[in-house]
């Protein structure tokens, strides 16, 4: 289990996370989400050890990260909001590297990478250079790079971000997939249809603060929302779509 | 200038610069001004020089011709500083998918990104020459001009006022010629060759440049007599040599001009207006076409698996020396760094064998110069190295090195450091063998090549002291390398070098002696091994990625979440 508890970041005394805490069970995917700036992000950097805290404590089985970095980080697959990747490598060797660095066994490793890069439809690709891939090739070998060692912990951060319809299919199952096989999985996206199909549990966060933190079958009930779009509309947005909207259309038309 | 010509050459101004490199603190005007430290300091040699030409024992006449020498050093300079600049910005020419994606949806003509791209480089090129000939400008106008009575006699000389328009139209022709030659050839290249070939050919070019600009600066004779200049045998060298056409320039527009210097100043004016001309008519032509071919071009290309993967003892070692190879291999950037160096090392050589210098401290046997070439060269390869590891090649990746840090810091370290050896020694020894084994009787070869062995262990230990970075990955935060103290360091080193590998040839075949010079290295060797590989305060350290300015002044610490604590 993943647990936070009162977990905080400011930059220059602002807050960009605030107190924020929850619990994200094994064999069950947890949405995160948020508008845009609301400290999902900043969430998982810290859970992943890139940033640390202001304050507050991230928990994994009971104990806090910080007590073991290393040995967290062994257990852990990310799959960060940009696909930021040394772009001289190709796709065979970003992913050979990080098995490295993850100190894999050489043997088997290397069919493990070439059967996920097949997997993934990147197999004809897997010696061209990154820098030519598109995003959602990048994205794919994101996805590889975080699975390859069969992590406990699973964060994946807008892991859809750039897929092709067919990739995302595939995705979504697999994310559910995970789950059942005993993983932690926290996910976090602005795509609520895909939330709400593959999330059992969802937490909301505005503002840098949690306002929602429950099944969304009891979300519905409890704000009397037909869908998961409307009730993040209730709790976390800050704008009405229709009269921004029609703002934004009178501006541009505007002789 | 449109506004929208200026927010353009704006733009392309600040890309000739990469500020991705730079650490978080850092900003770019720093670099900038440690990168005009370098031109401005060798500005103060050479305004030093016209200031200490003697007028009081000759004619004008006499002392204008007296100073065809340092001109002609200070134009090569110019000429030297504009093209090893160019090369640096070899890439900005031309929009990368970047520009065009960002620059193509809005409604710009391709000649407008052509003409401001090319005020932008020019601007950057004018920097380095004003930065450069800055001191200069001012003094070799005074030292050039006729004896006065006195100050107010002087300010009144309108020969002054001539000699300062001559000097600085000179700087920026002789810099412009080079800078509109380099980009001619790569107009040229661009309608010759289908952009894929060319990106990848260009990548040798820049090498092939760098080292043609370092030679041409270091080997040309210098040819600054009006007997050298007017000998039969000189006349194709001089027509071949830019430097000379613009020694005839300034002399022509100062109005010293000597008969010698009439078709110097013609070839110089004619070479300036082809190489412009060419440089603007092809690349305008290439410049609308290019623009489709970026957007149009497959970026993806089926690749081939590598034939050898070399394997480099624990797998956290592996990881760190395979990417530290490839990034050397594939990255252009890093690669001409390394080629500068290299370069720098050969140019020295050469300069110092030329030179009395190298002549009074070195033995006359050809193979002392040889040896003392080597010691040079692989020194230089090895520093060149150990810098261009400091560089980052994208820093937005590190993450996943500081995710996948599953061993202690230690362990990072320790193969860093061997990374950074292997990258240093091995193509240096493998080369060195190469040469030595086939020029040289093998039994002296091999013992030199001991030697050399030895020594390049202590070049590379010694620069490994207190590296905890994982090569490529480190911000680079400008100043912190201390560049102006450590020069000083290699001239030293230098001195002692020529004199060391003069022993070296007395020694050779003497086996007592010998032995002794391979025991006191080895010693050496093993010493600043263990310095820089059993790093005893390794243990509390951790893994930089942000090279971080030691602060002026330390702060005690009070701030609790960017607040003052009460």
């Amino acid at each position: 289990m993943l647990e936070l508890q009162r977990l905080t970041k400011r930059f220059a005394g602002i807050a960009a996370v605030e107190k924020v805490s929850f619990q994200a069970l094994a064999g069950a995917v947890t949405g995160y989400l948020g508008p845009n700036g609301s400290g999902k992000s900043t969430t998982m950097k810290m859970i992943t050890g890139l940033m640390e805290p202001t304050s507050g404590t991230v928990l994994f089985q009971g104990v806090p990260i910080s007590q073991d970095l290393l040995g967290f980080k062994r257990r852990l697959g990310y799959v960060p909001e940009e696909p930021h990747l040394y772009t001289h490598l190709t796709g065979f060797e970003y992913l050979e590297m990080v098995a490295q660095l993850r100190d894999l066994p050489e043997r088997g490793t290397r069919e493990r990478i070439e059967e996920l890069l097949r997997l993934l439809s990147l197999a004809d690709d897997r010696h061209a250079p990154i820098s030519a891939y598109s995003k959602g090739m990048r994205q794919k070998v994101l996805l590889a790079a975080a699975l390859l060692h069969n992590p406990d912990l699973i964060l994946l951060d807008e892991p859809f971000s750039g897929l092709d319809v067919g990739t995302s299919l595939v995705l979504r199952s697999l994310i559910q997939e995970l789950a059942q096989r005993g993983k932690v999985v926290l996910f976090s996206s602005h795509e609520l249809e895909i939330v709400e199909r593959v999330c059992s549990r969802v937490i909301i966060l505005h503002r840098g603060k949690v306002v929602a933190n429950d099944t969304i079958s009891a979300l519905r009930a409890l704000m009397a929302a037909p869908s998961l779009e409307s009730i993040f509309a209730q709790l976390a947005a800050d704008v009405d779509a229709g009269s921004v909207s029609r703002a934004i259309a009178d501006l541009v038309t505007r002789q | 200038m449109t506004v929208r010509f200026e927010r353009l050459y704006r733009i392309f101004l600040y890309r000739v610069v990469d500020t991705e490199l730079l650490s978080a603190g850092s900003d770019t005007s720093r670099l900038l001004g440690q990168l005009a430290v370098v031109p401005v300091l060798f500005g103060v040699g050479f305004a030093f020089g016209a200031l200490g030409l003697d007028q009081a024992n000759r004619s004008h006449q006499d002392t204008l011709i007296s100073a065809w020498g340092l001109e002609h050093a200070l134009i090569a300079t110019t000429m030297l500083f504009t093209g090893l600049f160019t090369v640096l910005s070899w890439e900005s020419t031309f929009p990368d998918l970047r520009d065009i994606m960002v620059l193509g949806p809005l409604p710009i003509e391709p000649r407008s990104l052509f003409f401001a791209k090319l005020t932008a480089l020019g601007a950057a090129q004018a920097t380095v020459i004003a930065a450069l000939n800055l001191l200069p400008g001012l003094a070799w106008p005074l030292a050039l001009a006729p004896p006065s009575r006195n100050l107010l006699d002087l300010i009144l000389m309108p020969q002054l006022y001539r000699s300062l328009v001559a000097f600085w139209v000179t700087m920026f022709a002789a810099g412009g010629f080079v800078f509109l030659s380099v980009l001619a050839a790569q107009g040229i290249l661009a309608q010759l060759m289908p952009r894929r070939i060319f990106l990848r050919v260009s990548a040798w070019l820049q090498l092939l440049s760098f080292c043609l600009f370092l030679s041409m600066h270091f080997l040309q004779p210098v040819l600054t007599t009006v007997a050298a200049l007017s000998a039969e045998s000189n006349q194709h060298l001089l027509s071949a040599l830019p430097v000379y056409w613009f020694l005839g320039v300034f002399q022509y527009l100062n109005g010293s001009v000597h008969p010698v210097m009439e078709p110097l100043a013609a070839r110089g004016a004619l070479g300036l207006v082809i190489a412009g001309g060419v440089a603007v008519i092809l690349n305008l032509l290439t410049y609308r076409r290019r623009l489709r071919q970026i957007v149009e071009e497959p970026e993806l290309v089926p690749g081939a698996t590598s034939p050898w993967s070399p394997m480099f003892g624990s797998n956290v070692s592996n990881a760190i020396f395979q990417f530290a190879t490839r990034t050397v291999l594939r990255s252009r950037q890093h690669r001409l760094l390394l080629a500068f160096y290299v370069g720098t090392g050969l140019s020295t050589v050469v300069l110092l064998i030329q030179t009395g210098v190298g002549r009074g401290m070195l033995s006359p046997l050809q193979q002392a110069r040889t040896a003392f070439a080597s010691a040079i060269i692989v020194a230089a390869w090895i520093v060149g190295v150990r810098v261009v590891c400091s560089l980052p090649v994208s820093l937005k990746a590190n993450w996943v090195f500081r995710i996948t840090q599953i061993s202690p810091a230690a362990s990072y370290f320790a193969a860093a450091r061997y990374a950074v050896l292997a990258l240093a020694l091995m193509p240096a020894m493998i080369l060195s063998s190469a040469v030595f084994i086939s020029i040289w009787p093998w039994e002296n070869a091999v013992r030199h090549l001991l030697v050399l062995t030895l020594w390049s262990v202590i070049v590379a230990c010694s620069s490994l002291r207190g590296f905890r970075k994982i090569p490529f990955t480190c911000s680079f935060q400008p100043g912190k390398s201390g560049i102006h103290m450590r020069l000083l360091g290699v001239v030293a080193a230098v001195l002692v070098l020529g004199k060391a590998t003069a022993y070296e040839q007395k020694v050779l075949q003497n086996d007592v002696q010998f032995m002794r010079v391979v025991i006191l290295l080895a010693l050496l060797a093993f010493g600043a091994g263990c310095l820089a590989l059993s790093n005893r305060r390794d243990g509390e350290a951790i893994v930089e990625f942000e090279d971080e300015q030691d602060p002026t002044l330390q702060s005690l610490g009070l701030y609790r979440d960017g607040v003052m604590a009460e």
